[in-house]
């Protein structure tokens, strides 16, 4: 009886005592406001679709291959409102989560977080010159100096386009 | 009886405490701020330093006033036609534009770690002697890591734990060890000093997502707990006891081979291993000549909005422990103890938006060889000699992490069987139970705040059941 008084008085105390943090949910409501995320590579590669799930495992950190090259991914800075959209459509993390991943992931020893570049500009002049870069832009900004993949064969003007 | 309460309402009372104010500190905070990342591990990334973009929207250039970013807002607007050349040597690696193939990774070298810091009581008499009198503050691990991507796909990275071992720690006369010595750059001084653990340390090459190439020394690709490591990352305030009976070996030095692809929406990965195995000296030396093989296989699998990880692992080895004898033919080796090893656990883990379940099953057979059987330091019933074991052993942990408050309420429960004969039989007690209640609070996340009571009951050979309550309270950090 005392073990169980314990224990349920550890949690409840804990509970009580702890204030309540503002969600992400409004950051999120700012970023969204971006619109849709083009998904970008060079126009050299031949594939022009990208399942979700192989999107996923790029930034999540993991050694991933897609029309025969090894896909190097760029992202923003953790509270750019751009990251913000996508970490939620693509991870489905929000930026509390996300930070998280990366500690736990170095923890554990495996791989580092993909490098951040400072703005769209930027993201295309990388993506339109590194042979395997893959990265994202507000769809505003596309322009012929990348090519724009379809995410799971949705397009990026199609209403269930995920990444928006 | 009223210490023990006193304690458990200490410890209710300080967690609570550090609680409100950590909640008070985030009222106070900006909105902005109210979602924290960790930026030094993000912010690795070189920022180019001539990187010049006119058109950025905090750009002191005149703009036209149409198409003008608000002035506390990011907003990446449509950016016109003709753009200057923009340096991306930064990004691109040190070939720089000028290659056919850039490499995308300068040789860096990033520093970083964790450390953890708590408060703990233990009401056993016993136990007591040996951590001392409780509750105590102790500081547990202090872990740096030191990482390089060292060019596309070479990668290394060495970890290490800073101690106070040996010193304070009972010796085989029940005398504690003491380290202190006098400080020769501070005269009239002692220093106390502790020690370093070398975790790990290893170099690997990735030729795909399949296959990717370590080598050096690397924690046993087990399951789940093994790999989470350190404690900012796994839930509760410590490893469960069947983990820490390291069922299989905790470390290994070798060759680890990895990969893992997905097929759909599922990923299926595996590792190979080959190495010296266990033993006193196996982080540098084999002392017999069979080498330990291992392996893990793993299924993620993407269930609408859960995610379900199955995997398998077994390690095949042998352990030789071996002194050195004088004779006629001058130094020869004299098996002090030597047997075979078969290891298996299955593991899985199952996230559903913020349930969180997790749960090892380990098994450990040990069969000592014609040469190799010890003597245990209490004779038991085997003639004089360690008898063959079969250990098995698991733990569950269920929590869920509330959205709006980073927190987790959790449970846990493992238990460790023992069918060995003898008393002080490699491992410990001939059974375990615990359970465990706690809450784990990750404010931002750097920081992981916990609370937890443990109940363990230990029943020995004697089959009287020892009962041990603890209470932890922890902070642990990454840096």
């Amino acid at each position: 009886m005392n073990t169980i008084r314990s224990i349920v008085s550890v949690v409840i105390f804990s509970t009580l005592g702890v204030g309540f943090s503002l969600p992400d949910t409004t950051q999120l409501a700012v970023a969204q406001s971006q619109g849709a995320l083009a998904v970008i590579v060079s126009p050299s590669l031949t594939e022009k679709d990208i399942s979700l799930a192989l999107l996923k495992r790029a930034f999540r950190g993991d050694v991933t291959e897609f029309a025969g090259v090894r896909l190097v991914p760029f992202n923003y800075a953790p509270d750019d409102p751009v990251r913000v959209v996508f970490d939620k459509g693509v991870l489905g993390y929000s930026p509390t989560q996300v930070g998280a991943y990366w500690i736990d992931r170095r923890i554990r020893g495996q791989g580092m977080p993909p490098r951040t570049v400072p703005a769209p500009q930027i993201m295309k002049a990388v993506v339109a010159k590194l042979p395997g870069a893959i990265g994202y832009i507000p769809a505003s900004m596309v322009d012929k100096t990348v090519a724009v993949l379809t995410v799971d064969g949705v397009a990026l003007k199609a209403a269930n386009y995920p990444i928006k | 009886m009223h210490i023990e309460q006193v304690c458990r309402r200490l410890s209710c009372i300080l967690f609570g405490a550090l609680l409100l104010l950590m909640a008070a500190g985030g009222h106070a905070q900006a909105p902005a701020e109210q979602a924290p990342v960790a930026p030094s591990i993000e912010s690795a990334t070189p920022e180019a330093p001539t990187a010049v973009v006119p058109t950025a929207p905090d750009s002191s250039a005149p703009v036209d006033e149409a198409s003008a970013p608000a002035a506390d807002s990011v907003n990446h607007e449509a950016a016109p036609e003709a753009e200057p050349e923009v340096d991306l040597s930064a990004y691109l690696g040190s070939a720089g534009a000028s290659s056919s193939m850039p490499s995308i990774s300068d040789p860096s070298l990033r520093f970083y770690g964790f450390a953890d810091f708590g408060l703990r009581y233990v009401d056993h008499e016993v136990l007591r002697n040996f951590l001392g009198e409780t509750p105590s503050f102790f500081l547990g691990n202090v872990n740096l890591y030191a990482a390089a991507d060292l060019s596309e796909n070479w990668r290394s990275l060495v970890e290490v734990r800073f101690t106070y071992l040996p010193d304070g720690t009972l010796d085989s006369n029940f005398k504690r060890v003491s380290t202190v010595q006098n400080d020769y750059a501070n005269i009239g001084a002692n220093l106390r000093w502790g020690g370093i653990s070398l975790e790990r340390a290893w170099l690997e090459y990735t030729f795909n997502g399949l296959l990717t190439v370590r080598g050096g020394s690397w924690l046993t690709p087990v399951g789940i707990w093994n790999v989470d490591h350190g404690t900012p990352t796994i839930i509760p305030t410590m490893r469960p006891f069947v983990v820490s009976s390291a069922l299989f070996p905790t470390r290994q030095t070798g060759i680890e081979v990895y990969g893992s692809r997905l097929i759909h929406e599922t990923t299926v990965g595996y590792h190979l291993t080959l190495s010296n195995g266990r033993g006193s000296i196996a982080s540098y030396g084999d002392l017999d000549k069979n080498k330990a093989l291992g392996a893990r296989l793993y299924v993620g699998l993407a269930l609408g909005d859960s995610t379900l990880t199955i995997g398998y692992s077994f390690y095949l080895g042998r352990n030789t422990e071996t002194d050195l004898t004088v004779g006629m033919a001058g130094l020869q080796p004299q098996i002090t103890l030597q047997h075979d090893e078969l290891s298996m656990a299955g593991d899985l883990l199952w996230k559903w938006e913020g349930l969180h379940f997790q749960s090892e099953l380990f098994s450990q057979q040990v069969k000592y060889t014609a040469a190799g059987a010890a003597a245990p330091p209490i004779p038991g019933p085997n003639g004089g000699v360690f008898s063959d074991f079969h250990k098995v052993g698991g733990y569950a942990v269920l929590g869920y992490r509330f959205a709006a408050i980073p927190i987790m309420p959790y449970i846990e429960g493992d238990m460790l069987f023992n069918n060995g004969a003898e008393l002080s039989q490699p491992g410990g007690p001939n059974k375990v139970f615990t359970l465990v209640g706690g809450l784990n609070y990750r404010p931002i996340p750097s920081v992981t705040l916990k609370a937890q009571y443990a109940r363990l009951m230990f029943r020995p050979l004697r089959e009287e059941t020892l009962h041990v309550n603890a209470f932890d309270v922890v902070a642990a950090w990454s840096f």
